[in-house]
């Protein structure tokens, strides 16, 4: 059964329709979503938010576009409401985080390129981070990002080219010691 | 500086073992979201009925009153002059307190305002609605104006924040319209819209935000 027949099969009430539909899909939205935050737990948590609000919501689905860009969607719409909630939650901590990962933060002529790439990712701000990871990372297009995360495609392509340049600007030092 | 070309590279390379995410748990999953989508006992149904009505009979008490009152009691800017005076009579404007949540309560009203006349237009006939490239550039204003409420500093009233994350929903999917919607996807959004009570609630919230402004 494709998409489109096991939405039909969910809608008119058979909730193992509903269970394909998700074994289909949350592999991939758990894999975006770790992507994106890092964190199992959390990636469980709003993996679980965005199968449960995409459920409730099915109706409104628009069979017009594939249900992979709602359900995209859908999740990293469930990421940024949830990373709001978090950080209200936990303003606290997240100084506290902060501040030690800048103590511990390595060298400018530390040699390693990769874990120096992989420090200063995780160290962009979400919203610079989403595109650089689901557009270099994840190999998906800008129309695809611009949709999951409701903005115009130009104003992917200028975060993503921001994203890229904090990056090449953080890894300067460590590139002149090649 | 490491060029754009070579930056790629790195981080198409890091992204094979870069947040590599372990077997997710499906079944554990799958047990909430069955809880939660299917089999959690529905929300109680709200009745718009219950609210607006007794909005709109208070509306009408306080308009009868107004009009029963004798002149003495109505405030000098709500009396209706009889003559014509040569020199208009000097009255005093009300001098309203300063308030710290005024440009919120200001920006809220606004905001509730426009998402109320775009959902309204979208479910007009057809040629009195604006058009498509119109209504996907409001709504993508609203949407980011949605995302930026949620993410106030200040606790949000939890009413609110429902409607909020209903109208992300909704906005989100105008702003997915395609050049030339058909009528079904028109259809669908006013589906939603009716579905979630989105408009009855945003009146309500609107006008208790109008009368809450300083």
């Amino acid at each position: 059964m494709d998409d489109r027949e096991l939405i039909a099969a969910v809608l008119a009430g058979e909730r193992e329709a509903a269970r394909h539909l998700y074994e289909r899909h949350a592999p991939r939205v758990y894999r975006l979503i770790y992507r994106v935050i890092g964190k199992p737990e959390l990636a469980e948590e709003y993996t679980q938010d965005t199968f449960v609000k995409v459920f409730r919501r099915l109706a409104q689905f628009r069979g017009d576009a594939a249900f992979t860009t709602w359900l995209h969607s859908v999740a990293m719409s469930s990421v940024l409401s949830g990373m709001r909630k978090l950080r209200r939650l936990r303003a606290r901590e997240t100084e506290l985080a902060e501040a030690s990962s800048v103590a511990a933060r390595p060298s400018s002529g530390d040699p390693h390129l990769r874990e120096r790439l992989q420090t200063e990712l995780e160290r962009l701000p979400v919203r610079l981070r989403m595109p650089v990871v689901l557009h270099d990372v994840e190999g998906l297009t800008h129309r695809e990002i611009a949709e999951m995360l409701g903005v115009p495609e130009g104003t992917s392509k200028a975060r993503l080219s921001e994203g890229r340049a904090r990056l090449r600007t953080a890894l300067a030092g460590v590139a002149a010691e090649r | 500086m490491m060029d754009e070309k070579e930056l790629q590279e790195q981080l198409k390379e890091l992204g094979q073992r870069w947040r590599v995410p372990p077997e997710p748990p499906l079944d554990r999953m799958w047990g909430r979201i069955e809880q939660e989508a299917f089999v959690a006992a529905p929300k109680p149904v709200w009745r718009w009925t219950r609210t607006v009505l007794p909005l709109a009979a208070t509306l009408v008490l306080g308009i009868g009153i107004g009009q029963v009152a004798p002149p003495f009691l109505r405030s000098p800017a709500a009396r209706v002059p009889t003559t014509l005076a040569v020199e208009p009579e000097p009255f005093e404007v009300p001098v309203r307190p300063a308030s710290s949540t005024a440009p919120f309560v200001g920006v809220a009203t606004d905001y509730l305002a426009r998402v109320t006349a775009l959902l309204v237009t979208l479910a007009a006939e057809p040629s009195a609605r604006p058009s498509v490239d119109y209504t996907t550039t409001q709504a993508r204003d609203l949407l980011a104006t949605t995302r930026l409420m949620m993410d106030a500093a200040d606790p949000i009233e939890p009413r609110l924040r429902l409607l909020l994350e209903d109208l992300e929903l909704v906005l989100a999917q105008i702003v997915q319209l395609p050049a030339r919607p058909s009528a079904p996807d028109v259809l669908l959004i006013d589906h939603a819209v009716d579905q979630r009570e989105v408009l009855p609630r945003l009146r309500v919230m609107l006008a208790e935000h109008t009368t809450s402004q300083p």
